[in-house]
């Protein structure tokens, strides 16, 4: 039997009907006290995720994914379910909100002061952030970061931390009590597992920040960390590259992104060692204010 | 307080104010409601008429607010569609004239204003289709692989070709021929409708009000889908309130009696008026009143159903019912007996094997959501 479940995040809250226990236990883990069982709270956006009908559901069964009654994307191999959720989430959230602009991004805080990690996958990005959010900083968003419009001020939407292929593994070892999600196999983005931030980030969900730094963090094995300082115009373009809805908001994301690369320190990182990151963060951006 | 019911949503169109008794928890049902029927911009418009907008709760008034923008984004990204076509068409002899959504969006007027569709609809005649197919193919503009009965379906039967996508933007044309399936025998010659556009100040063909106006009603009447019904209803309500004078009705009404689609005009006042209240004057109410069918209980009891808000949270009782035989009815009328049951009987051997082995059996797994 399918129930209705309501995860309640900020700034958006979704009901989820699912019958899987697969997707509940997931949820669960990671959402805790925030995802419970809908009583009366109506949600921002309904989604439900279900098992195909009929022989499909023996033969290689499919997980479906619907966002407000409508199934935008073909079904995925059910095993996937929960990851599929949770990038339905993400697409809900782009292609419905412009109160803020939406940057694909990382959004990590000490105190009050936020940096932005713009990057690809494969760049070490979400690896970066578990290790962050792990070692006194405050995770805001690890995926999509919402700046309010002509502000520098980042609003948090506390996610999961999506882990992929080899940081999978990476990642148990370094947090060894961290909460995981089960992984999901031969997803486009290879072996993926989602990691709940610690509870501090959870406790600050409704707290914004302001932004300081933008850094595109670049893991390449064996580099010492070396840090070059960005001009204007490249770290502009990149934000660009990485906005959601840029082509939406035009005028307001392009007046909101200058603003915020006037303002802040912007730098594209090498590494391999986080500790050496960790403390080049507090020291060049955070206490240099 | 309870659940708001598919009558409160048409309430709040009817006079905004209702709307004020709301709990936060009613705003949210609405909110979820609209999204879904595409009238969260729609509505948006209303309440700020109404000067109310201020006084729905915040996070209601957020969903209202995104949804402005992302119309005017739509309305943007339409224009732009439109000049590409305009410039792509330029030099072929061919008519071509923008209906629906994009006809909405051309007027300037009302019923554009607050209008989301997934495709740009195009008609001309019939002779000049497979030369506009091929212009559009020379500019990216490609059909998209079908199943060979579609293929045939949309080839022999329908008045339309297959749609066509933009290989890079996305955007999909439908061109058309007829404003309604030539297999049903009550087609109209394009030409007809041809003879009644206007041109905007832009430069693009569209349909004068009168006929955009049948258009829309004989898409909503002489269809067998009723999905969008309710959004469909509000688009004539509105273009009938924007256009209430003698020559628009006379119009109308000859049109209508011209190409054959009396009782759609009939259904189209009758049901605006008992669900939405919209205002039919009296001389017209006398007129179409000779259209009234023999079975006008029956289609009472589909149409008052159908055309409500249609949404899990407030479904009308038999809902289903009546959409089921809006579906029979819809085939009845746009093909003939045999090859109804033809397409019927593919369409059900379809159906049949994906309830067997599930909706997605034929669907290619993409792991690119």
């Amino acid at each position: 039997m399918s129930d209705n479940y309501f995860i309640d995040l900020h700034p958006f809250s979704f009901s989820v009907n699912t019958a899987l226990p697969q997707v509940i236990n997931n949820l669960s883990t990671i959402y805790g006290s925030r995802f419970r069982k809908q009583s009366t709270e109506v949600a921002d956006y309904e989604l439900s995720v279900q098992k195909s009908s009929g022989i499909r559901s023996f033969i290689k069964p499919q997980a479906r994914f619907f966002c407000d009654q409508q199934e935008p994307f073909k079904p995925l191999n059910f095993q996937k379910a929960y990851a599929f959720l949770e990038w339905g989430m993400n697409w809900t959230v782009a292609g419905n909100e412009v109160q803020h602009v939406i940057i694909h991004s990382a959004v990590l805080a000490k105190g009050n002061k936020a940096i932005l990690f713009p990057a690809p996958p494969g760049s070490g990005k979400s690896t970066l952030t578990a290790y962050l959010a792990h070692n006194g900083w405050r995770l805001l968003s690890d995926e999509m970061a919402l700046i309010i419009p002509n502000t520098k001020t980042v609003e948090p939407f506390v996610r999961p931390i999506c882990l992929k292929n080899q940081s999978i593994d990476i990642a148990k070892k370094l947090f060894p009590d961290g909460k995981f999600s089960d992984i999901a196999k031969d997803t486009h983005k290879g072996d993926v597992i989602h990691l709940s931030p610690p509870e501090s980030s959870w406790e600050n969900q409704t707290n914004t920040a302001e932004l300081v730094g933008v850094v595109f963090p670049n893991y390449r094995a064996n580099q010492d960390l070396q840090v070059y300082q960005l001009d204007k115009t490249q770290a502009f373009m990149q934000l660009v590259e990485n906005a959601f809805n840029y082509s939406v908001l035009r005028e307001t994301a392009f007046s909101t992104l200058t603003k915020v690369i006037e303002n802040v320190q912007t730098f594209e990182i090498f590494h391999h060692d986080l500790d050496q990151v960790a403390a080049f963060l507090e020291q060049e951006i955070i206490d240099y204010e | 307080m309870s659940n708001l019911s598919a009558d409160d949503v048409c309430q709040a169109f009817i006079s905004p104010k209702t709307a004020l008794m709301y709990t936060p928890k009613q705003w949210q049902q609405l909110v979820l409601i609209l999204r879904n029927q595409q009238l969260l911009a729609c509505y948006s418009s209303i309440f700020k008429q109404a000067g109310i907008f201020e006084r729905i709760p915040t996070q209601a008034q957020r969903h209202f607010l995104n949804a402005d923008v992302l119309v005017q984004n739509h309305k943007k990204q339409v224009l732009f569609e439109v000049s590409e076509l305009k410039r792509e068409l330029a030099n072929s002899q061919q008519y071509f004239i923008f209906l629906k959504g994009a006809g909405y969006t051309l007027s300037g007027a009302l019923v554009g204003e607050s209008r989301i569709y997934n495709d740009i609809d195009i008609l001309t005649n019939k002779e000049s289709i497979d030369d506009m197919e091929k212009r559009l193919c020379l500019f990216g503009w490609l059909s998209e692989e079908l199943t060979e009965h579609d293929e045939k379906y949309y080839r022999k039967w329908a008045h339309e070709i297959p749609p066509l996508r933009h290989g890079q933007r996305g955007t999909i044309v439908d061109v058309h021929h007829n404003i309604v399936p030539i297999i049903s025998g009550r087609h109209v010659d394009a030409d007809k409708f041809a003879k009644n556009t206007v041109i905007t100040e832009s430069g693009c063909q569209i349909l004068s009000f009168a006929a955009m106006t049948l258009h829309s009603l004989i898409h909503l009447f002489f269809n067998e889908e009723v999905k969008k019904g309710y959004r469909d209803l509000i688009d004539l309500h509105t273009l009938i309130t924007t256009n209430n004078n003698k020559v628009f009705w006379q119009d109308l009404i000859t049109l209508a009696q011209e190409t054959g689609f009396e009782l759609e005009l009939f259904l189209a006042c009758r049901y605006t008026q008992k669900i939405l209240n919209t205002e039919i004057p009296d001389f017209v109410q006398d007129e179409v009143s000779r259209f009234c069918p023999w079975n006008i209980m029956f289609l009472d009891f589909i149409y008052e159903k159908a055309l409500r808000p249609n949404h899990p949270l407030c479904q009308t009782r038999f809902y289903s019912l009546a959409e089921f035989m809006i579906l029979i009815r819809g085939h009845f009328q746009k093909m003939p007996l045999h090859i109804l049951l033809y397409h019927l009987t593919i369409k059900a051997g379809i159906s049949l094997i994906k309830s067997l082995f599930g909706k997605h059996v034929f669907t290619k797994e993409l792991d690119q959501p």
